[in-house]
């Protein structure tokens, strides 16, 4: 798993912990939101340098869904 | 377009006039993570505020949307992948052998619509979330109409930017929502905690309380029981699995039971993301603003933007344009291609363009969006019987007496049972609906048995030998 790969998932970590870390009052808002806000733009910066390569599912669409 | 080519360019872009090879047949992590994306969209934010609207109760909404999504995860695996594993191909082709080309048109015409529509409810909550920087009043649930001229100029401009990236095609779209769809479930889930937190949940029985015995509706909206929940969480993706359009993705599993992964599509998009949005809108009408409202009678707004704003932050207002436009991307460029079918001489890119322009018109007014409930059972109502012809022309014909894939075998491109089935059965249970106040999701079921049966009879009458 290349270091990329690595920093994407910690983002998704992070945006799956600061909620319940502020949820637990280890958190305060701001923090949480901050949290959030940089999860969000790294997990961007990196996932979109791997996810899509390498998957042949593309082909296989839903309709629209609800 | 050529005469021979498929009537409808459908959704994909291999084998869609003939079975899918075995070569091509993939395991069913190909399609657990497509569900679990695909129904995680922009429209999620509006449904889960408005069941509170309705007043459910904790047991109606928990217990209720379990047993929804349960029936549609068993719909998907055991008729839609069942045939779909069976005949492995696209739903457009398999409706083409039954009806005849003009009636697969038809069809089409009304999906193109109908896509457009939602495609204008998915923009209107993109709206709610770009129109914050620019303090923006927010549409009221009773709202019907544009609120003002702030509201026309940012619908208009969300519209353009995803007509335009539509026309170009959703391929760069499709990756990003790949991208986008891990982490938009997290972020419905991090609604969820904070608003939570901001309702002081401390333990399950505080949880169960927020909802309780339910409430009387808000004003202007229907009371939603136990049952209400059930049917309307089982059929508002109806025209996917009875209606057969997932076919098309189906075609690909190597078996069956791949249809179980729909699960993760159900219970993370229709499950969490509602009871998450639901929980969000729940604070809200706690705050002062809307008590007033609601003391003076007035509903107050379901505006997916300012929620999720208030609960995290700029991440939830990102997720919102981002959950709106990716959804409305591919279901603009889809509505496209169905009218492209009608007028096959207009180019791809100025169909969806035309789609995305009726789209925009939608998204400006809000009763789109604010009554998604009635339209979403109106989608599955409309489009979930053409389903029963494919399900009883595969199981039943036989045992009927009459010829299966009866348009191609005959030369024909109008089967006329297909007809007569589809639209006694819309006109009579949507009249019993209309003028008997039924709601209209009990109705799905009844529609689709009676339009499959019905086919039967009409074309025992009407087919002649071939």
């Amino acid at each position: 798993m290349s270091i990329v790969k690595i920093i994407s998932y910690l983002c998704l970590l992070v945006v799956l912990l600061a909620p319940i870390l502020f949820f637990a009052d280890v958190l305060t808002d701001s923090q949480m939101r901050i949290a959030l806000l940089g999860g969000t733009v790294v997990w961007f910066a990196t996932a979109s340098t791997w996810i899509n390569k390498g998957d042949n599912d593309s082909e296989i669409e839903t309709e629209s869904a609800i | 377009m050529p005469p021979e080519a498929p009537v409808i360019p459908a959704e994909v872009h291999e084998y869609e006039r003939e079975p899918v090879p075995a070569s091509q047949w993939k395991g069913w992590k190909s399609f657990l993570g497509m569900y679990a994306g695909e129904h995680a969209a922009g429209t999620e934010f509006m449904i889960g505020p408005l069941f509170l609207t309705a007043g459910v109760s904790a047991f109606d909404l928990l217990v209720g949307l379990f047993l929804g999504n349960l029936l549609a995860v068993l719909c998907w695996r055991y008729l839609t992948a069942a045939i779909a594993t069976d005949v492995r191909l696209t739903l457009y082709y398999q409706l083409e052998k039954i009806c005849g080309r003009r009636l697969v048109t038809a069809y089409n015409l009304a999906n193109g619509i109908l896509f457009c529509f939602l495609a204008g409810a998915m923009i209107t909550v993109s709206a709610t979330a770009v129109g914050i920087p620019f303090d923006m009043e927010m549409p009221k649930l009773t709202d019907t109409t544009p609120n003002g001229a702030t509201w026309i100029i940012v619908v208009v401009a969300i519209g353009a930017v995803i007509s335009v990236i539509a026309a170009r095609g959703y391929d760069t779209v499709s990756k990003f929502a790949n991208i986008a769809s891990p982490w938009m479930v997290l972020i419905f889930l991090a609604c969820g905690v904070v608003a939570l937190k901001g309702l002081r949940v401390a333990s399950f029985a505080d949880f169960w309380n927020i909802f309780g015995e339910g409430r009387e509706p808000f004003p202007g909206q229907i009371k939603y029981t136990f049952w209400h929940v059930v049917m309307w969480s089982w059929f508002c993706n109806a025209a996917m699995h009875i209606g057969m359009s997932d076919l098309s993705v189906f075609r690909y599993a190597k078996n069956a039971s791949s249809g179980w992964t729909t699960a993760a599509g159900m219970y993370v998009g229709h499950y969490l993301a509602w009871i998450c949005a639901c929980l969000l809108y729940a604070l809200y009408i706690r705050s002062g603003d809307a008590q007033a409202m609601l003391a003076a009678g007035q509903a107050p707004p379901v505006a997916p933007g300012p929620m999720t704003y208030e609960a995290v932050g700029v991440a939830g207002l990102i997720c919102v344009v981002v959950a709106g436009w990716t959804t409305a991307n591919p279901t603009i460029y889809r509505a496209g291609l169905a009218f492209q079918a009608i007028a096959p001489k207009l180019s791809t890119a100025r169909v969806t363009m035309i789609a995305g322009a009726v789209a925009t018109v939608a998204g400006l007014f809000p009763a789109f969006a604010m009554q998604l409930l009635d339209f979403v059972a109106v989608y599955g109502f409309i489009l979930a019987p053409i389903g029963a012809i494919i399900v009883f022309d595969h199981y039943f014909a036989n045992g009927a007496g009459i010829v299966q894939n009866y348009a191609e075998k005959a030369g024909i491109n109008f089967n006329v049972s297909v007809l007569l089935a589809w639209l006694i059965s819309m006109a009579v249970f949507y009249s019993i609906s209309a003028f008997g106040g039924v709601f209209l999701s009990f109705l799905t079921l009844p529609a689709w048995i009676s339009c499959g049966a019905l086919y039967l009879v009409f074309s025992r009458m009407l087919q002649k030998r071939v």
